[in-house]
């Protein structure tokens, strides 16, 4: 079947650079040569060579693209990219509207998130590639940009071992949870204005990891994955755990959520339930943020199971 | 006092000279009160434009785009640039040793971004200048009318009713825009209208006021309910020019060019509208229709403008106003300079946009509200000083 | 050359103008005097054709029901009580504005539009203030401008409103001198409003006098204004008098304390409701 497709890839080919012919080459490795197609939110992008010139523009690419291996051909990371640390950063912050900015690293792929007007269009006028991988709604959608990604750059081997690692991480995670969470119920907070993320984000694809429900799924709100519900909202629900992520842009801590009017009464502020986690978990799903989170959550489980068996249980 | 007899004759003959105008169909100018022969002279001069002053204009614009063709950070040298320029103009015989990705740097993002500026710019200043004629009013904007609650409630929407917006292959945000921005106008005319006078200068405004008001609350609404995407609404919201190719340029020059050419048309009579509706009829223009016309070309540009360039202000109150403090309150000569000037601010409101924090942007419409506010009070004060 | 006949209009449901008649002579003056609140200014707005009638007018034998606007405007030139003087304009753009008539919607202005102005100028003595705003300029030059946009209009039949209502004594008779003139260089027919009855008797060959809303008499001065007439219609006390050059009508104190008197006892025009009491006179 290769037989058949070569003339036709070659006249395809010829259009382009006639180096990608050289690439037809089967690779020292064990991946696919280029040129390989890959799955884009806008589309399928060919990418007819390996990239040496990466630059990702999204903290959670920026986190995949260094899993699966490909640390060496990243030129440039957005701002926001915090992992991994040595990840050569930039000024840029992924909503430039010109593309023109990126032209000094000489880039060959693009990784965002987000389109920003006409930003992608002006990368295809440059003749850049580019991959847009937005935020995603469950983990097989994380594992599915894990694979884009490891096509993309010639890491398709490293791309399936992360997977497996990432698997294996939280199922081992959900394991020493002994399932002691089964069923509790959790609120993640995003903004002051109990802004929350239902399940059907990749936050909540986490915490059903472990069995545990969303009350924003139970308050009857879904829809955009990231809704905002009312204080009453809260108290009704009542959730078994809280979880604080507006601690860096809006300064929450334990103590100034317990102080709202009425949630003193709430079961997990009186159990000590409620968890400060950086902002960052809300808006990164790649491997290690999800990988990190995971951890916290588990180790949340562990240590109030620990405080629960001490003391007298409430019915729910 | 002539007496009953020389009276009639003159009835008649009267009679006889319109009559006979009329069915020939030409211009009854034949009713002369002055013979020719008695008339004065014709080299008297009232305000109008004169050739100098568009020819500067011109002259400016030409200037203010090659030297916003030569600013980005691409990293091409001026001087290359230039020659690239210069090698597109036939009989100089400049070559042009730009490399193929600095060519679509100069030819496909920065040049038709320039021209884009000055479209939308001449196109805001313009809708503003024949706002504040129609509507006598030196605060009139182009979006007096809901032509900006519309454009935003248009864009809203598709951002939030698309779900994946870019694997459409085209942008939808445009024409969402444009829809909304005459559906606006459309229902603030018919508020207009049902306010029983007629569709007077008034109850457009106040329309207006409500179709705005309304339309944002559904906006806001429809914003709250989608946070993720916020950040997509509000860079267009805020204004910006993003271009890729001239795909833009194309799409609005149709009615940036019919919109122009009709005001440029009518600037005599927005003069005669100046003494109020009553006067212009007795002078022989109909009030009503002329704004109708008016408004109705100056939100079909306004509309084009803002659905490719997201909301930016200031420049269709800024620019007449200064025009009109400098060149007097004729609008023979605000509306043609208005446009021309108003490509030359945007122009250059774009270029600080895209260079002062580099590499982010700062707003389109916030360098337009910094750069505006402290220029127009210069200019205030100067007029105040030549009263 | 201007005909009135059975002209009525009917504003907010109420009969502002019932059934005027009246008949102007080519290059003739007819003055329109009355009360406030006769209707005068509705008549010269129906007549220019600013507000909707019932009954006929024809203006030089057209009907202006059939011309369309611009037609009109080189027939009947406008000079309001009020005019809008738009501060930052010149003199001659404001002349000039009285050519709109003669440009189709498109149109620019000609050698021609500029020649018209430019006798308007030196006829009106404006050609010195020709550049200053309309701000900057007196009373009775401001009305000499609009006059002179009227005139650029070259239109047969003028109609003014009070055109001196805002001038002192020596301007007013300035500007009716100047239209008298104008009048009989170019054989304009005028109809024009006044309050001044003395000026009205000066200045008009006839006279049509309204009171709410519909004719209480027309004719010479002479015969109109008596001061049993005036009386009756403005309910003012006048003495009637003979001057150098035609009647003059001055107001008569004595008459006026004796009508006030006939009011407060009740008399035949009775009080006006102003609270005044049948007992607790003052004398």
């Amino acid at each position: 079947m290769k037989r058949n497709l070569i003339p036709v890839a070659l006249l395809s080919v010829m259009l382009f650079s006639s180096g990608a012919y050289a690439a037809q080459r089967p690779s020292a490795t064990a991946n696919p040569s280029f040129p390989v197609r890959v799955n884009s939110a806008d589309g399928t992008v060919r990418i007819a060579h390996r990239p040496t010139r990466i630059l990702s523009l999204s903290a959670s690419a920026t986190e995949m693209l260094y899993a699966v291996g490909a640390g060496r051909q990243v030129v440039g990371v957005d701002k926001y990219s915090t992992y991994p640390t040595d990840a050569p950063r930039t000024k840029f912050t992924g909503y430039e509207s010109s593309a023109e900015d990126y032209l000094p690293l000489h880039p060959d792929l693009v990784l965002l998130a987000f389109n920003t007007g006409t930003l992608i269009a002006q990368l295809h006028k440059l003749h850049i590639s580019t991959l847009l991988l937005p935020p995603a709604n469950t983990i097989a959608g994380v594992n599915k940009q894990i694979s884009e990604i490891g096509l993309a750059t010639g890491h398709v081997a490293q791309a399936v071992q992360t997977k497996a690692s990432l698997a294996g991480d939280l199922a081992s995670a959900a394991k020493v949870a002994k399932g002691r969470a089964r069923g509790a119920t959790y609120y993640i907070e995003i903004d002051p204005t109990y802004y929350t993320a239902t399940s059907h984000t990749f936050i909540g694809a986490l915490f059903s990891r472990f069995n545990m429900v969303n009350v924003a799924d139970s308050a009857g709100r879904s829809g955009s994955g990231y809704p905002q519900i009312s204080s009453e909202d809260l108290l009704k629900t009542n959730p078994d755990y809280v979880f604080l992520a507006d601690t860096v842009c809006c300064g929450q801590n334990v103590k100034s959520f317990s102080l709202r009017p009425g949630f003193g009464a709430l079961r997990a502020v009186r159990l000590g339930h409620v968890i400060t986690v950086n902002d960052s978990v809300a808006s990164e799903w790649g491997p290690h943020s999800l990988e990190t989170f995971a951890g916290a959550i588990k180790q949340e489980i562990l240590s109030t199971t620990t405080k629960a068996t001490s003391s007298a249980q409430t019915s729910s | 006092m002539a007496t009953g007899g020389a009276g009639s004759l003159r009835d008649m003959r009267l009679g006889s000279v319109i009559a006979r105008h009329r069915s020939e169909g030409g211009h009854p100018s034949g009713l002369r009160l002055f013979e020719d022969g008695e008339v004065g002279d014709p080299d008297i001069f009232p305000t109008r434009l004169r050739i100098w002053h568009v020819g500067l204009g011109l002259g400016v614009l030409v200037l203010v785009c090659i030297g916003a063709l030569l600013v980005g950070p691409a990293g091409l040298s001026p001087g290359s640039v230039l020659a690239d320029v210069a090698s597109h103009i036939p009989l100089i015989g400049v070559h042009s040793h730009l490399s193929a990705t600095g060519n679509i740097v100069v030819w496909q993002l920065r040049m038709p971004r320039i021209v884009l500026a000055g479209l939308v710019g001449s196109m805001l200043a313009i809708a503003g200048a024949s706002y504040q004629g129609v509507f006598h009013n030196p605060l009139a904007d182009p979006y007096l009318l809901g032509v900006a609650a519309g454009a935003g409630l248009g864009a809203t929407i598709a951002v939030v009713g698309i779900p994946h917006l870019a694997s459409l292959g085209f942008d939808p945000l445009p024409l969402a825009a444009f829809v909304g921005a005459i559906i606006a106008v459309g229902a603030t005319f018919a508020l207009g209208r049902s306010g029983g006078r007629g569709r007077n200068a008034t109850s457009l405004v106040l329309g207006g006021v409500a179709v705005g008001a309304f339309f944002t609350a559904i906006q806001t609404f429809l914003q709250q309910q989608n946070t993720p995407v916020l950040q997509e609404i509000y860079t267009w919201i805020l204004g910006g020019l993003s271009t890729a190719g001239w795909g833009q340029v194309t799409l609005i020059l149709p009615y940036v060019l019919l919109t122009t050419i009709v005001l440029v048309s009518c600037r005599r009579l927005l003069d005669v509208l100046s003494v109020g509706d009553d006067e212009a009829q007795s002078l022989g223009v109909r009030a009503n229709r002329v704004r109708l016309v008016i408004i109705v070309a100056a939100t079909l540009g306004t509309a084009a403008a803002v659905s490719v360039s997201g909301l930016i202000g200031f420049v269709g109150i800024i620019v007449p106003h200064t025009v009109r403090l400098v060149m007097g309150p004729s609008y023979q000569r605000i509306i043609p300079l208005s446009a021309l000037y108003g490509a030359i601010f945007l122009i250059l409101a774009d270029l600080v946009a895209r260079t002062v924090l580099s590499p982010g942007e700062v707003p389109l419409g916030v360098v337009t509200a910094f750069l505006g506010a402290p220029f127009f009070l210069v200019v205030l004060r100067q007029a105040r000083r030549f009263g | 050359m201007l005909d009135l006949d059975q002209v009525s209009v009917v504003l907010d449901g109420a009969r502002v103008l019932d059934s005027v008649s009246a008949k102007v002579e080519s290059a003739s003056w007819l003055g329109l005097v009355g009360p406030n609140g006769a209707g005068k200014t509705t008549l010269l707005r129906a007549v220019v054709g600013l507000v909707a009638y019932e009954g006929e007018i024809s203006i030089a034998g057209l009907n202006p029901l059939e011309l369309g606007r611009r037609e009109i405007a080189r027939l009947v030139a406008y000079v309001p009580q009020r005019p809008v003087l738009p501060p930052a304009m010149t003199v001659i753009d404001y002349i000039l504005l009285g050519r709109s008539a003669y440009h189709s919607y498109l149109g620019a202005e000609t050698k021609r539009d500029r020649s018209v102005v430019s006798t308007v100028l030196g006829r009106l003595d404006l050609t010195r203030l020709a550049n200053r705003r309309l701000g900057q300029i007196s009373g009775g030059e401001a009305q000499r401008a609009v006059l002179g946009r009227a005139l650029a209009q070259e239109a047969p039949v003028l109609v003014m409103d009070e055109p001196t209502s805002s001038l002192d004594l020596g301007h007013g008779q300035r500007i009716l001198e100047l239209t008298d003139e104008l009048r009989r260089e170019h054989s304009l027919t005028i109809l024009c409003a006044l309050h001044d009855l003395t000026l009205a008797a000066q200045y008009a060959d006839e006279l049509l006098v309204l009171a709410h809303g519909s004719v209480a008499m027309s004719g010479r001065a002479q015969e109109v204004l008596t001061a049993e007439h005036i009386g009756a219609i403005f309910d003012a006390s006048v003495e009637v008098l003979e001057g150098s050059d035609g009647i003059v009508v001055a107001p008569s104190r004595q008459r006026s304390k004796v009508m006030s008197d006939a009011r407060r006892s009740g008399g035949p025009l009775g009080a006006r409701g102003i609270g005044l009491k049948a007992t607790g006179e003052v004398r």
